[in-house]
């Protein structure tokens, strides 16, 4: 099965969906902040798609998907952005796709199906 | 010697006597009474004098005899008897025809024609008279009497020679007569003039003292242009200390003492002058004119008129100038204007700092010379916003002026003052004296004087009682000395700026209210939508644990991970609500406080152990460092809320570095600090953390920014403080000290 990774600065949403997506039989990849997610894959870790808060401290989602397209390895990795946010800041990330919070676990199942 | 030489130098003896007579006096009715007088007995027994009067009468000036009851006599007689002036024979005959007559022997015919009775007969015959010679006074060409010369008693015949003599003796009497009148005339004349001329000196003065208490200048110029009169205020008008010297003054030389100009600012000709025009015998409508004094640069109005004055040929005699002042109508309209002009400008936009440029431009330099503007900035700082002058010289100077040498708040006049007292200030006249008592070295005062101030105001800029700034106004080199007045208008100028000040300000904080409360709305719903997007996923997540069949194929350590991660989306949710719920009371000054005795060591060390596990989770060290106990007088759920909320944020911007509780007492003061390693807090941050829906770094950091304007309302309603010590890359400590006998603001 496919890899996901999940990054957010809460736990409750890293542990809640991680498992639900574990329990659908993807493998989970879990980061607290954008710093811990370019650290993951760097080292290697290859997800078919990046789930991505964008308010985080110490690395926020800007600055990881601004990083992960200037790396050519990770680049072609597609983004889907999870926010808290309205409108106007979400759509000010440069990603695949934006779900907006609060989601059900559907629509993160339709979007692994479009991507992996 | 013979009878005939004796006889002629007896006649010369008389004449010479009868001419020093004559000449003795002016007053001829005398000196002929006098001449009378002297030719009896020695020429006549009878001498009478009859005058011309100028209504074709006669007069009997004189009727002289040696025996005054004769006199008397006669005199009865003409009474009673008025003589014949139509008779055609003697003295009114002669007196009109200017033909002297000789009557050797009189007849006796004539004697009874001339009577007018027989009574009157016999009383003329009864006077025995016997010759007569009637004589005129004949001077340039009219007759102005006669000269009548009887014998009687005496039996005297007059001839040709006494005749001759008494012609001689008239002729000189009446050359005396007619000097005399002449005399008399010419004083009488002297004496009209002199009434005349008094009259018109008078007249002139009572002119004069019309025309000098008009205001408007008034002068007379002759057609060369010579001014011929001046009244004072003309003199005033044009700078002369007296008409005098205005007089004495060439017209050029007056002229070079001005700049003209046209209403509109144009050069004025000098063949557009009224007065040029008027000496051309043509009149201009009354005429607007500007001009600038040269000596002193005052710019001044005049309303001018010129009218020609014709002779009788139609020839300008006389041109006649009015002028009025009109500087001060103008300045009042100038002022309207600049009022109006400045509400339009003030209203026309929310850029204060702009609008106030504007309108110090729109008074110079036609009301001040400068006109400086201060506002008090956000942080209570005096700043310049414009100083207007028409020199870009003159304002670098004055800006280094400012440079060099500050306003002083505490000095007893000018910006600073104002500013403190919203009073204005107004000094009409400055005099180097002034300038030596406020400078503050020799190079301040030499910057001073080369400023050339000479007239100072200073008004608030006001509203709602607040003083936001100043508005200066100095004159220098057009020398106009600001009155009452002018303050009144700089006041209103001051009033009105001061409003629009006030309007952009309060239009730039409602702005800003409005963008943190949209801020805040966006943060709030961020902050909420978080832990319902747990929930969400979880109540799916245990709504999936079951299965079709409805047994539940979770493990129960699972489910009840699961349920416990519900139950904590609840409580965050729960938090936030309290949040936003406290926020609104203490916005409505609702807070309350439940005051009881609290051990604040127990309670830190409660809030310690409840974030152990979150700690633990991001591999924190929390570390507590108490006594045993401290208690207080304090609310202890608020208290709670404030020690957890610094807790909460030292570990989430802790950065996994240790954190470090303290308790401890100052005095009657409990002091609780929470000090993290973590990133920091830009100074520029520090002030405003503890506002509503502040964050000190917006985007990357989560939390609504409330918790810390929480604490510090809950704090100040016990009577403490809260404060914060940073530094970027060393950490952040928030201290809380609190009184130990708990709140002021508690009820």
């Amino acid at each position: 099965m496919s890899s996901i990774m999940i990054v957010d600065d809460d736990e409750d949403i890293r542990t809640t969906l991680a498992d639900m997506l574990e329990d659908d039989g993807h493998e989970v990849v879990r980061a607290e902040n954008g710093q811990r997610a370019l650290e993951a894959l760097r080292a290697g870790v290859r997800p078919c798609l990046i789930l991505l808060d964008l308010m985080m401290p110490v690395m926020d989602g800007w600055a990881f998907r601004a990083a992960q397209q200037q790396d050519p390895e990770l680049a072609s990795i597609p983004v889907v952005a999870i926010t808290a946010a309205g409108k106007p800041v979400a759509s000010s990330i440069d990603a695949t796709e934006v779900i907006q919070k609060p989601f059900g676990i559907d629509q993160v199942r339709a979007a692994i199906q479009r991507y992996c | 010697m013979p009878l005939r030489e004796r006889r002629s130098e007896e006649r010369l003896k008389f004449l010479a006597e009868a001419s020093r007579l004559l000449s003795s006096s002016l007053d001829y009715e005398t000196t002929l009474r006098s001449l009378a007088r002297l030719t009896v007995p020695t020429l006549a027994d009878w001498c009478a004098v009859e005058m011309a009067l100028p209504d074709g009468t006669t007069e009997q000036l004189e009727v002289a005899h040696i025996d005054p009851e004769k006199v008397q006599l006669a005199r009865d007689l003409r009474r009673k008897y008025p003589p014949n002036t139509e008779a055609p024979v003697g003295v009114h005959a002669v007196i009109r025809t200017g033909t002297p007559l000789l009557l050797a022997k009189i007849p006796s015919e004539m004697l009874e024609q001339g009577s007018q009775s027989e009574e009157h007969l016999r009383l003329i015959r009864a006077l025995g008279l016997e010759s007569a010679m009637v004589v005129p006074l004949t001077a340039r060409g009219r007759v102005l009497g006669a000269l009548t010369l009887v014998s009687a008693e005496s039996g005297r015949h007059y001839d040709e020679s006494d005749f001759t003599f008494a012609q001689e003796l008239a002729g000189r009497a009446a050359i005396s007569v007619d000097n005399a009148r002449l005399y008399r005339e010419a004083q009488t004349e002297i004496a009209r003039r002199l009434e005349v001329e008094r009259e018109l000196q008078a007249a002139k003065r009572q002119l004069e003292v019309v025309l000098d208490g008009v205001a408007d200048g008034l002068t007379a110029q002759d057609p060369a242009g010579r001014v011929v009169y001046a009244n004072a205020a003309a003199a005033r008008l044009v700078g002369c200390e007296s008409v005098q010297e205005f007089l004495s003054t060439p017209v050029e030389a007056l002229m070079q003492r001005f700049a003209l100009f046209e209403e509109d600012g144009r050069p004025m000709r000098r063949e557009d002058l009224p007065s040029f025009v008027a000496r051309n015998g043509a009149e201009l409508p009354p005429k607007l004119l500007r001009f600038r004094v040269i000596a002193t640069g005052e710019e001044r109005w005049s309303i001018v008129r010129a009218r020609p004055v014709f002779d009788e040929d139609g020839a300008v005699r006389l041109v006649i100038n009015i002028f009025r002042d009109v500087t001060q109508e103008r300045i009042a309209a100038f002022r309207e204007r600049v009022l109006a002009d400045a509400t339009a400008e003030l209203g026309s936009s929310l850029d204060y700092h702009a609008t106030l440029k504007s309108v110090a431009r729109l008074v110079v330099p036609q009301l001040a010379d400068w006109c400086i503007v201060h506002v008090v900035d956000d942080g209570g700082e005096i700043v310049t916003v414009e100083a207007a002058h028409r020199d870009p010289e003159k304002i670098a100077r004055l800006e280094e002026l400012a440079r060099r040498y500050p306003a002083d708040p505490r000095a007893p006049r000018g910006v600073g003052r104002i500013i403190q007292t919203g009073e204005p200030e107004l000094v009409s006249n400055i005099t180097d004296e002034a300038l030596v008592y406020v400078a503050r070295d020799r190079d301040h005062l030499e910057l001073l004087r080369s400023l050339g101030f000479k007239s100072y105001m200073g008004v608030p800029l006001v509203a709602r009682g607040r003083v936001l700034g100043t508005i200066v106004l100095v004159a220098a080199e057009t020398i106009r000395h600001y009155n009452e007045s002018d303050l009144a208008f700089a006041t209103e100028l001051g009033r009105r700026a001061g409003i629009a000040v006030d309007n952009a300000r309060l239009f730039a904080d409602a702005q800003a209210a409005i963008q943190k409360r949209d801020d805040f709305v966006s943060v709030a719903s961020h902050e909420l939508r978080t832990p319902l997007t747990s929930l969400v996923l979880t109540v799916s997540a245990l709504e999936s644990a079951v299965n079709a069949e409805g047994a539940l194929h979770w493990s129960k350590d699972r489910l009840v991970g699961r349920v416990a991660a519900a139950l904590r989306q609840v409580t965050r949710l729960t938090r936030l609500v309290d949040q936003l719920l406290d926020t609104s009371r203490i916005a409505a000054g609702s807070l309350t406080l439940d005051l009881a005795k609290v051990d604040v060591v127990a309670l830190v060390r409660e809030v310690v152990l409840r974030f152990r596990d979150d700690a633990a989770s991001s591999r924190t060290d929390l570390v507590l460092d108490a006594p045993a106990v401290l208690e207080g007088k304090w609310d202890r759920e608020r208290l709670d809320q404030v020690i957890t909320n610094l807790v909460s944020n030292a570990l989430k911007y802790g950065g996994g570095n240790p954190v470090h509780v303290r308790v401890s007492t100052t005095g009657d003061v409990a002091v609780i600090e929470v000090r993290d390693r973590g990133q920091g807090i830009a100074p520029d941050d520090q002030r405003r953390v503890f506002d509503r829906f502040e964050r000190a770094a917006t985007r990357s950091q989560t939390g609504m920014g409330l918790g810390l304007w929480i604490a510090k309302q809950i704090v100040e309603a016990h009577g403490g403080t809260i404060s914060l010590t940073s530094e970027v890359g060393v950490g952040s400590t928030f201290r809380v000290e609190l009184p130990l006998s708990g709140g002021i603001g508690a009820s």
